[in-house]
């Protein structure tokens, strides 16, 4: 291959991946994976090392943006990272006991459930707006002990949103969750953490959505040291995806406070039925060796 | 008191500044015209060797270093959180920082010294 296609297909790639992973709250290895493994030919080891480092580009440019915008709430994000990175040490040492088939079943009934969830609350957000339920919300239990508050500016709906964390317990066992699939699956579970947060703890979807970009990058940070240690992770490939993945995070968050949550809602429901699909696809191929469609190598 | 969303914010626009810069760099001088054919080098095995090509400025180096950014950048933003926190004597969030930090650095350490690659 020339050298500039060399350069310029992962970059393309990785520009795609961070502008919907920026819109959605997501890392995007589920699109760098496979194109790299299937149509560039890398090994699936180096795709997955080169696909991790794009997500902590991606982490480090949507989580900046957001940061910046007051979209994320730091405070929410470090409370939910303490469940996030022991729920993936879990798994990790889990991944050493469970067969592999049924893991990947119970995680796409988990994504089944939670599209289901999220597709029936998809007005959810214009709703507590409307009834301002999420500023007079009243926190319990760990959520009052915590005391977590945000508010930003919705360019869609041209008006500042208040906040108020509530039921925290919830939250961090599905963020636990989401570690734990990270630790044993190699998923990132950014959907997971979005969609828990505004289903269950009363954090708007656009603040979901940046609170989970922001903490995806430390997620993805142990791997990548790893990979960096066994020389998995080679800079020569994943150099052009990062700066791909930079770009299209920056132009993502420049979209995602633009869009109705309703659209991004819509968007999420469809990218976690897929992520579901693939789960299911790849446990009945670990099982019983029946082969469905999916764009997934290797992993997820 | 300090403005946490301030300081954060900047530790990731240096960390994502610096190491798109590198990336680039390291690429161009990778791709020129009449550039030598080079390989990666291993970090941890090779440090002295990181630095070297660092003052040479060879690419394979450039990218390595850069790669290192990249990765470092999350977690120097949650040291900088708990430091924050710290500063502003919110004792809870600087724990749950603190916390999240110890986790990373213990995996990431056993890993290293265990030579265990993650799950593909």
């Amino acid at each position: 291959m020339a050298p500039i296609a060399l350069i310029l297909i992962p970059m393309l790639v990785g520009a795609f991946a961070g502008f919907f992973g920026a819109l959605l709250g997501f890392g995007g290895g589920i699109f760098i994976v496979p194109i790299l493994a299937l149509y560039l030919g890398l090994p699936i080891q180096q795709a997955i090392a080169a696909s991790i480092a794009s997500v902590i580009a991606t982490s480090n440019a949507g989580g900046s943006s957001y940061v910046e915008q007051r979209i994320t709430n730091v405070k929410l994000a470090v409370f939910l990272e303490v469940c996030t990175t022991a729920g993936a040490v879990t798994g990790s040492l889990l991944a050493l006991l469970l067969s592999g088939w049924l893991l990947y079943m119970v995680f796409s009934l988990l994504l089944v459930y939670l599209a289901a969830a999220a597709f029936r609350t998809r007005g959810l957000d214009e709703a507590r707006f409307a009834r301002n339920a999420y500023t007079m919300s009243t926190p319990r239990g760990l959520a009052g002990w915590l005391d977590i508050r945000g508010i930003y500016f919705d360019q869609a709906e041209a008006a500042k949103v208040e906040y108020v964390v509530t039921t925290a317990g919830s939250g961090s066992l599905f963020s636990y969750v989401a570690g734990v699939g990270s630790g044993l699956l190699g998923i990132g579970g950014g959907v997971i953490k979005v969609t828990a947060m505004n289903l269950y703890m009363n954090v708007p979807l656009k603040a979901a959505i940046g609170t989970s970009k922001f903490m995806i990058g430390v997620t993805a940070a142990t791997s990548a040291l790893l990979f960096l240690a066994s020389g998995t992770l080679d800079p020569f490939t994943a150099a052009p995806i990062c700066i791909g993945t930079t770009l299209g995070a920056t132009l993502g968050t420049w979209a995602m406070n633009r869009l109705k949550s309703r659209t991004l809602k819509l968007s999420l429901v469809a990218l976690m039925a897929y992520l579901g699909y693939a789960m299911a696809a790849r446990g009945l191929a670990l099982s019983v060796g029946v082969h469905l469609p999916t764009l997934s190598v290797g992993g997820s | 008191m300090a403005d946490v969303n301030r300081l954060v914010y900047f530790v990731l626009v240096v960390g994502m500044a610096a190491s798109t810069a590198l990336f680039a760099v390291g690429l161009a001088l990778t791709y020129a015209p009449g550039a030598e054919p080079t390989s990666t080098v291993d970090l941890i095995s090779d440090l002295p060797g990181l630095i070297e090509g660092l003052a040479e400025a060879r690419p394979s180096s450039i990218l390595c270093f850069a790669t290192l950014i990249l990765v470092l950048t999350p977690v120097a933003r949650i040291l900088v959180c708990a430091l924050v926190f710290l500063a502003n004597r919110d004792l809870r969030f600087a724990l749950l920082s603190f916390v999240v930090l110890s986790i990373i650095v213990t995996s990431a350490l056993m890993g290293v010294l265990l030579g265990i690659k993650p799950a593909a």
